[in-house]
């Protein structure tokens, strides 16, 4: 909104503060200046005004607040006008139908008005602040709503319906599929939660909106029928919404203008129109208010506003002035220790206790609170469970450090990018930015293959990248509607309406499976974890199925680890895995418990094993660790060479194995260790067909 | 004659030795206990006494002369080695063996530093779902249905009712509700979304939430671990500043300026010549937002603090396109 200053400075004393200072104090005061730009001789704010703060919406609501941050007052001296001839009751009736959404109606007339270009200082004031001067009349009312935030409207009265020589004005709520021709020259089809100004014929105006086009004001205007009126902001704001269609009215009637100002503003309007387009203002102005709203009676105890502020309790003498300046009265004690005010009608967003306590913080500037800082020790004997956050830092770093950038990706994207990663029916958004954007993730795997594109597109050799975040399976049983009773810190979202899952997922480019098992098998190490990788048994179709492996830790699935499907052509060249975190987190940060050292040397024996190439490597390693006779002394069994090729036959392959064994009582003999190796070599040879090469 | 012989043969090997452990096994060899010359020594019982007297004096000469030629080749050894060592040479300028480094990506860097300094404050960690009921998102953050606040924030939709959040702060209700004792005080961090996309907004983008709720909690408490917050992420001259302004479920309500850090306060293009950037959002929680979660606002109060991962990192790193954090280009990733 802008604000001219010459007009501040008309409302207002303010001798020695410049543009700046005066932008400074209404900043620091919470109305925020954007900008600060000349204009002829004047200057022009420009502010953001947050949405509590219809007030603030008029040069007289910003003077107001300007003057309380001076320390002085203002007062706004009401206008006065000349009504001459009869009555406006003998020319128009008016029917308020829809009371709830039209709170108060007023309207006048004004009759013989010669209509015409403003005069220049009229012009020019609207210029300075962005708006197009259109005639005299209508110059007038969008003047008095910038000056005082109350939106009038001007009829053309001579296009309104008569019957027996009067005009019946109604406020009602829309008919289905009705049609009316806005200013803007657009026809509009309303439904009933819209209310419309109409005659006895037809709807003449968007009711706080906009104004129709077949009763504008125009060259050929001579009567006038001005509208000021409060109108309910939800509904307001509904039918602007509706339409997409905002004004400087609609703007302020949904935020809340004040019904009690009604009057003063028709009376400023006809009053500067009898001055400028001249004409008579008939007698009376119309005014339906059938439930006057009254000012609310709200207590503040300066003991609270002290405990919310951290300021020294006030004086009540001196927070009574401030609050005058604003325009809120003392209208009594409030019992012990508060004072009672009388809220305005213009401030709407004071309706409690801390409210007041908020004025009275804004009066004495934010910058003058004192500052506090407690350390706290931290809340241990609370159920929080952090041990998902210390795995979510562990794993980033670790990956970091082997050579892994994280990315971030949206959450959203392509229903056919995802459909390739084995995505079904993901969850899509109602309104979203486009197609591209219209699926919630179930993998990240998408999002990171597109990362790795465009960094091979700029020509980054061996991407690398990882992501941690969550993906979105399908709705909850447990239905949405949130049940506050039951939530705990544990499941915090246990309750919503998506299945979120928290994943981490890799994508190596020209990886080699081996290369990124070494890796995670670091990092579960780094975890004190040993996992165990079995053929894919998941029926996961973007992995090649012969180059896939699952992760096991005990029993549980964590993940997978494999290469991407040949069907994704030149992309299969990438290594993906993904684990589950949740599931991971219940296997890790265990205390280690120390064994002790050995006293006694061990035994190394090496074997290489001639067998079928199909037997798993893991194959081996399992029988031996699961070899009864020597699992009391088995400390570790590993394969330290696989070999195939020049003097081995096709269809075999060599293995070499080395398995260390040590006795935690006594030195291990040779002797004692000869029968069950023997019996060892019988069982891999009976059981995995190994023979055993004697060089 | 014997020494004569004996003298000759130690000199030509003390002259050609060129290791030190050979010195020593030289030494041992000539006057060893079981040395040469220890048993021409044996041997001299046999002589007269004149003879003996003058063998015994010659033995003893030849015994100093090989102790000096020691002496002279440990210290000719010694010369040669400290010679090849000083000729030996590496560039050390050539590069190390190759270790591939990655790294955390810049906002998850600034977010954990964020929360570290929470957490010495006391404040843990909490996560809540990123698809909300309206009632979390809105409702009961003192934002009903038809209130121009929600014109503040372009909502994602994925059925009436449910939505993408908007801001972390539904985690406040989630927190107060869960947990419902005092003191609380948590922070969570999490992605938000907004149906807004250019340089500056991206439609999904990160938040962290903190919310302090205990006795006597107030507006002093929140400047102070503004201020300290700030200091510490940024810098320690860093003055804090904050503006009245209006969020639903604070009251009051301020936006948070920092001095800035490229001019001090001057005045320069990135703060737009008002000495000041606008970082975060705060204030001390609405008494009907407490009321929701079960907290009496005349017994506790507390305060709230929400910030944008992206600006502050945006504001640390000088990145000036919000874009670049999502396109996760490693010639942007690699600087962090």
């Amino acid at each position: 909104m802008h604000i001219s200053i010459q007009t501040l400075r008309s409302m207002v004393d303010l001798p020695n503060l410049s543009p700046q200072e005066i932008a400074d104090k209404l900043t620091l005061g919470g109305l925020e200046v954007e900008s600060i730009q000349s204009f002829e001789d004047d200057t022009i704010l420009e502010l953001k005004v947050t949405p509590n703060r219809p007030d603030a919406l008029s040069h007289m609501g910003i003077a107001r607040e300007l003057a309380a941050m001076c320390h002085t007052r203002v007062t706004f001296l009401a206008p006065s006008i000349k009504e001459l001839g009869a009555s406006i009751h003998d020319l128009v009736q008016l029917n308020l139908l829809s009371k709830e959404a039209c709170p108060r109606y007023a309207c006048r007339v004004i009759e013989g008005v010669k209509i015409g270009p403003s005069p220049e200082w009229l012009s020019k004031k609207l210029l300075s602040i962005g708006i197009k001067p259109i005639n005299n009349v209508v110059d007038i009312t969008n003047w008095v709503l910038l000056e005082r935030g109350q939106p009038l409207h001007a009829f053309d009265l001579d296009t309104l319906s008569k019957s027996k020589g009067r005009v019946a004005i109604k406020v009602r709520q829309a008919q289905p599929e009705e049609k009316l021709v806005t200013l803007d020259g657009k026809e509009r089809i309303l439904t009933p939660t819209d209310l419309v100004i109409a005659d006895e014929e037809k709807a003449v105006a968007l009711a706080g909106v906009m104004g129709g086009k077949n009763t504008e004001v125009s060259e050929t205007t001579q009567n006038i029928l001005l509208e000021s009126a409060y109108f309910e902001p939800k509904g307001i704001r509904k039918t602007a919404k509706r339409l997409g269609l905002s004004t400087d009215a609609s703007y302020r009637f949904e935020r809340g203008t004040d019904p009690n100002g009604v009057i003063t503003a028709i009376d400023r309007a006809a009053a500067l129109i009898q001055e400028i387009a001249g004409g008579r203002i008939r007698r009376d102005a119309l005014d339906i208010y059938p439930n006057p709203i009254e000012p609310l009676e709200i207590s503040m105890r300066t003991q609270k506003l002290a405990q919310i502020s951290g300021l020294p309790e006030p004086e009540p003498a001196e927070l009574r002035t401030r609050f005058l300046s604003l325009g809120i009265e003392t209208s009594g004690r409030g019992g012990h220790d508060a004072i009672k005010f009388r809220v305005p009608t213009f401030r709407p967003d004071i309706t409690e206790e801390i409210d007041l306590i908020e004025e009275a913080m804004r009066l004495a500037g934010f910058d003058q609170i004192p500052t506090r800082i407690h350390f706290h020790k931290a809340l241990s004997d609370k159920n929080l469970d952090l041990s998902l956050d210390k795995l979510e830092r562990h794993i980033k770093t670790f990956l970091s450090h082997v050579g892994f950038f994280e990315a971030i990706n949206y959450a959203f994207g392509s229903p056919r990018e995802f459909e390739a990663f084995g995505s079904t029916e993901p969850l899509t958004l109602e309104n979203p930015l486009g197609e591209e954007y219209s699926a919630m993730r179930q993998s990240l795997l998408p999002g990171l293959l597109n990362n790795i594109r465009h960094n091979l597109r700029q020509q980054i050799q061996k991407p690398c990248l990882y992501e941690m975040g969550v993906v979105f399976l399908g709705k909850n049983k447990a239905g949405h509607k949130p049940d506050m009773s039951t939530l705990s810190i544990s499941d915090m979202g246990a309750d919503s309406y998506a299945h979120e899952k928290l994943l981490c997922a890799g994508m190596a480019h020209q990886s080699d499976f081996f290369a990124l098992k070494g890796i995670l098998e670091a990092l579960f190490a780094s975890l004190k974890l040993t996992p165990e990788f079995k053929p894919l048994s998941q029926d996961l179709k973007f992995l090649h199925p012969g180059k896939s492996a699952n992760l096991f830790l005990e029993d549980t699935c964590v993940g997978f680890l494999g290469m991407l499907h040949p069907s994704f052509g030149q992309d299969a060249q990438n290594c993906v895995f993904e684990l589950d975190l949740d599931l991971l987190k219940s296997h890790c940060f265990k205390t280690v418990q120390v064994k002790s050292l050995p006293k006694f040397p061990g035994i190394q024996r090496d074997l290489a094993l001639l067998l079928d190439e199909s037997v798993p490597a893991g194959d081996i390693l399992n029988l031996v660790r699961n070899f009864q006779a020597l699992t009391s002394v088995l400390e570790d069994v590993r394969i330290f060479d696989v070999y195939q090729g020049k003097g081995i036959e096709p269809g075999k392959k060599s293995v070499a194995i080395s398995i260390h064994l040590r006795d935690s009582e006594k030195t291990l003999t040779e002797e004692a260790i000869q029968v069950p190796i023997e019996v060892l070599k019988q069982e891999l040879a009976t059981k995995l067909g190994a023979v055993l090469r004697t060089n | 004659m014997q020494l004569k012989q004996l003298k000759e043969e130690a000199q030509a090997c003390f002259t050609e030795v060129t290791k030190a452990e050979q010195l020593e096994s030289l030494r041992l060899k000539y006057l060893g206990k079981k040395g040469q010359l220890s048993e021409i020594l044996k041997q001299m019982g046999a002589l007269e006494p004149e003879e003996r007297k003058k063998v015994g004096q010659e033995a003893n000469a030849l015994k100093q002369e090989i102790e000096t030629w020691i002496e002279e080749s440990k210290n000719r050894l010694q010369e040669a080695s400290q010679n090849k060592i000083l000729k030996e040479r590496i560039d050390v300028t050539l590069p190390g063996n190759k270790l591939t480094l990655g790294a955390l990506h810049p906002l998850t860097q600034t977010a954990y530093e964020i929360l570290d300094i929470l957490g010495d404050l006391g404040f843990e960690s909490v996560r809540g779902p990123e698809i909300e009921h309206d009632f979390y998102n809105f409702e009961a953050l003192n934002i009903p249905a038809e209130h121009p606040a929600r014109e503040m924030q372009d909502t994602f939709y994925m059925a009436p009712e449910v939505v993408l959040r908007t801001q972390t702060s539904p985690v406040q209700i989630r927190a107060m509700l869960a947990l419902q004792e005092v003191p609380l005080r948590v922070a969570c961090f999490g992605k938000v979304y907004r149906h807004d996309q250019d340089a500056t907004h991206s439609p999904m983008f990160h938040q962290i939430e903190v919310l302090s709720v205990d006795q006597n909690v107030s507006f002093s408490d929140l400047k102070g671990t503004l201020t300290l917050l700030v200091k510490k992420l940024f810098s320690e001259k860093a003055r804090v500043r904050l503006r009245p302004s209006f969020f639903p479920f604070t009251e009051p309500s301020a936006e948070v300026d920092m001095s800035c850090f490229s001019c001090d306060g001057a005045g320069c293009r990135l703060c737009k010549n008002t000495g000041w950037i606008e970082i975060l959002g705060c204030g001390m929680v609405h008494p009907s937002v407490l009321r929701v979660a079960k907290i009496d606002p005349e017994k506790h109060s507390g305060f709230a603090i929400g910030m944008g991962v992206e600006r502050i990192a945006m504001l640390r790193y000088a990145v000036s396109d919000i874009r670049l954090f999502y396109e996760n280009d490693l010639r942007f990733l690699g600087q962090f």
